[in-house]
């Protein structure tokens, strides 16, 4: 498909250096073609986003150019890629959450110089044409990922979009939601939309991709067409990682004492709708119990409850025999947490060093913080977990999310825990990332830590529990051992009914 | 790298407020280039209204400046003080014997009208806006109140009794200032370095203590800071009872350090509190930044003294002039501070 049609857009020798002096590409060579799906993979900060965000116009590369129909064009800003038929769909979808969804289409297109009857019925073409409904008078903040994300793809079509870039676009959504993200994409080419689909997922690449361009460490180290002899998971993993990946795991034997008990559980959410019904469950020291289930089935509320944020309505939970009433009671009784969204998690303004100290200080009764000891702690992240940062003093939220996600786990488990609550800790990751956090985990249950790992990525539940709850409507409705689980015994339970 | 960038912001903030001065000076028929020159260069001819302005902005500026990061606005520095000052007075004339009877007293006074602000806020939800005006009005009143009733000074009635000798904060004597005595003959009071100590305190609590970083991240993220274990409502209740307290103390420095007593229509304290707010926009809400911007303040008070004088100003002129600066200093160093939060918006990386 991709060789005989038209270029959309070209990108040649592209170098960019950021002002703090990472050079986060070098000399990249990019391009489209009409009704083509052209995947960009590669590790966390690989430079994936900073290459489409030159693309968008959002900021300006160091050296190199960005040939658009033919001819060289020059971005003062989003708007003029936005104009040239260029939209970008982020990870963390950029819609005001408060407005509806009209108000959010309205507000772009105006800003667009689209009138407000012409945008109506261009909002109301691109949805009939794609077959999507959208819930047009729902708040923002009111809807799945899922959905949301089909409001910027619409908003960016009615806003004359024929590039299309989708960053990450599955990292927020569930399994089913990610099957119709693909349908969409699938329409989309049938009309000659490019689609530029960044990930690190190869299964995606597989599945989608026409075409796939290899990131590492802002180089192209490989291009591969669908069909080639490169086009496989295998190849392209190993072209993405530079090294081989671990193999199949074994784990620890866990032990006798009871490390995590929740009782009768159930938990409602601000509006009184039931979250967590009655659940109960224990953690033997050394155990790692995966909690398996499709997002919003009351995992959050259940980890909020555990970890003392939330009050439970009826039943309690008891860490090493303590009862918990209090996020600080969970602390303090040797609870670790591993939260599942990094931007609730950081203080993104703050320095690396201050949202390390703070995690690697939560409960603890101390009082100084020296800048010694807290720089100590910087270089162990950087030397014990391959953090790569620039000082201690950037600010957090100019990590990679890899980075990120690194500075948070790396903090808890360098204070220590004896029992820890992850929630999908390898969420966004990279492979290597992901194989090391799950080192981490299964090495922590070695030496007696308890496990609770909740988590929508089936694959790493079962990689890595003893033992499997399976959580539908904010029940527990089954529970399988080790040798019991695949895939498919699993799955049927988290349909739930 | 962020740092030096702030700073660039405010410098180019002071010299547009300059030119906000200079245009109403020329508005006026003076010649704006020589008031400005007096406007920056007087300290040396009033140097007690520098030193004691600065001192006192700098912690009615903490006092602002500390319940902002975690999304509060004390808007009652100015009751804070009062309190503050009429209370360590009343103490100084109970207990004359040293002032530090006095200045514990301030601080508590202040505290306690910051902490029912906090509380009403945290616990109640009402808002703290209102609920710091109000109590600065009823600080007015009833400080009104004390002066003329209870206070008064027998003999000159419209002004209150003066701090005992014993209970007064100690000037050091310019004849231990050598070659500086010529500038400062009265001395120099002690009350700055107080203030600039209570300052770096604040730094040092903020970014050097467990309990510092957990209050920055309550500002900061607050959800975070909940799912971490920390007591949120309780850190917050701390800010604002903590900068009520520093209000009461700059209260207190004033009344024990330099003016011993007050007059019935309270003008020797009147403005300090809501300097503050300006000293806490303009020091881009960092007590590093806070203490020099009270510095600078305290020598725009002594300039609009002196440029009366010099530059045949009138008094209202020369108010309208350094509240021209103030205002376009705080404005455009707050916007990005406040802004954000008013609204809302979280910035993105
Ligand atoms: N705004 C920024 N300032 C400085 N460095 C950045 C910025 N954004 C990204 N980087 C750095 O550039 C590199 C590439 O990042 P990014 O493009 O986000 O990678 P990817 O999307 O592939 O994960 C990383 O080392 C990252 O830390
Ligand atoms: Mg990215």
């Amino acid at each position: 498909m991709s060789k005989g049609s038209r270029k959309l857009v070209e990108m040649r020798g592209i170098v960019k250096v950021y002002p703090d002096g990472v050079k986060a590409l070098d000399k990249v060579d990019f391009d489209l073609a009409e009704g083509e799906v052209h995947a960009l993979l590669g590790e966390n900060g690989a430079g994936k986003t900073t290459l489409m965000r030159i693309l968008y116009g959002e900021i300006r590369p160091t050296s190199g150019m960005i040939i658009v129909r033919g001819k060289e064009a020059r971005w003062r800003g989003p708007w003029d890629a936005i104009k040239a038929g260029i939209a970008m769909v982020y990870q963390n979808f950029r819609l005001v959450d408060a407005l509806t969804v009209r108000e959010n289409l309205l507000i772009y297109l105006s800003s667009l110089g689209v009138s407000r009857s012409e945008a109506e019925s261009r909002i109301m073409s691109v949805a009939e044409d794609l077959g999507l409904s959208i819930p047009m008078e729902a708040r923002v903040e009111d809807l799945p990922m899922g959905v949301r994300q089909r409001v910027e793809i619409v908003k960016a079509l009615s806003g004359g979009a024929r590039v299309l870039i989708l960053d990450e676009p599955t990292s927020n959504l569930t399994p089913l939601e990610a099957e119709g993200l693909f349908r969409l994409i699938e329409k989309l080419k049938k009309r000659g939309v490019g689609i530029v689909y960044i990930t690190h997922k190869l299964r995606e690449v597989m599945s989608i991709a026409d075409r796939v361009t290899v990131l590492r460490k802002g180089r192209v180290v490989g291009r591969s067409v669908r069909g080639d002899r490169f086009f496989s998971e295998e190849k392209l993993a190993s072209l993405m990682v530079g090294e081989v990946l671990a193999p199949q795991r074994s784990l620890g034997e866990p032990g006798k004492d009871e490390v995590l008990r929740v009782e009768s559980l159930t938990v409602e959410s601000g509006e009184g709708v039931i979250r967590v019904r009655d659940v109960s469950f224990k953690v033997v020291a050394g155990e790692i119990v995966g909690v398996a289930g499709v997002a919003g089935n009351g995992q959050e509320e259940l980890v909020e409850a555990i970890i003392g944020v939330r009050k439970p309505s009826k039943g309690s939970v008891y860490v090493n025999g303590v009862r918990v009433r209090s996020a600080r009671d969970f602390y303090r009784a040797g609870g670790g947490f591993i939260p599942g969204d990094r931007v609730r998690a950081l203080a993104h303004e703050l320095s690396v060093a201050d949202n390390a100290a703070f995690i690697y200080y939560t409960g603890s009764r101390a009082i100084l913080m020296t800048p010694s000891r807290v720089k100590q702690l910087f270089h162990r992240l950087v030397r014990e977990f391959g953090l790569k940062a620039m000082s201690p003093s950037t600010p957090v939220g100019r990590l990679s999310g890899g980075n990120q996600q690194k500075v948070l786990v790396g903090s808890e488990f360098l204070r220590g825990f004896r029992v820890l609550v992850a929630v999908n800790p390898t969420q966004g990751l990279d492979v290597a990332t992901t194989a090391f956090v799950r080192d981490l985990i299964v090495k922590a249950s070695r030496e007696g830590v308890g496990v609770l790992l909740v988590s929508t990525d089936l694959d790493e539940v079962l990689e890595l529990s003893h033992r499997i709850l399976v959580m539908s409507g904010g029940r527990v409705v089954g529970e399988l051992r080790r040798g019991e689980a695949s895939p498919e015994r699993v799955g049927v339970l988290m349909g739930g009914s | 790298m962020a740092a030096s960038r702030e700073l660039l912001l405010t410098l180019a903030s002071i010299l547009v407020g300059l030119a906000a001065g200079a245009l109403v000076l020329a508005a006026g028929g003076a010649d704006p280039l020589k008031g400005i020159y007096v406007l920056l260069t007087s300290f040396t001819y009033y140097p007690e209204i520098l030193l004691v302005g600065a001192s006192i902005t700098m912690l009615t500026g903490l006092a602002f400046a500390i319940p902002l990061r975690v999304g509060f606005f004390n808007i009652g520095g100015e009751g804070q003080l009062y309190a503050g000052a009429i209370v360590s007075l009343m103490v100084s004339l109970v207990a004359p014997y040293t002032p530090f009877p006095g200045l514990l007293a301030g601080f508590t006074a202040g505290a306690i009208l910051g902490f029912i602000a906090g509380f009403l806020r945290v616990r109640l939800g009402v808002n703290e806006v209102l609920s710091t005006i109000m109590l600065n009005w009823a600080i007015y009143w009833t400080s009104t109140y004390l002066v003329i009733d209870v206070l008064a000074d027998p003999i000159y009635p419209h002004l209150t009794r003066q701090v005992p000798e014993a209970a007064r904060i100690p000037w050091i004597p310019s004849s231990l200032l050598g070659p500086l005595s010529e500038v400062l003959p009265g001395g120099v009071p002690i009350i700055p370095f107080i203030s600039i100590a209570v300052a770096l305190a604040a730094w040092a609590a903020m970014y050097l203590t467990v309990p510092g970083l957990r209050y920055r991240f309550v500002g900061a993220n607050e959800y975070a800071a909940l799912s971490r274990g920390v007591n949120v409502d309780y850190v917050k209740l701390a800010s604002m009872t903590v900068a009520g307290g520093l209000s009461g103390l700059a209260g207190a420095l004033l009344i024990l350090g330099y003016s011993y007593r007050v007059d019935t229509g309270l003008s020797g304290l009147a403005g300090y509190g809501f300097e503050g707010i300006g000293a806490a926009l303009i020091g881009r809400n960092h007590p590093l930044g806070i203490i020099a911007a009270s510095v600078f303040l305290g020598e725009l008070a002594a300039g609009s003294e002196r440029i009366q004088v010099e530059a045949n100003v009138p008094a209202e002129l020369a108010e309208v002039v350094s509240g021209a600066i103030i205002f376009v200093l705080a404005a455009l160093s707050g916007l990005k501070y406040v802004a954000p939060r008013l609204l809302g918006v979280k910035s993105e990386g």
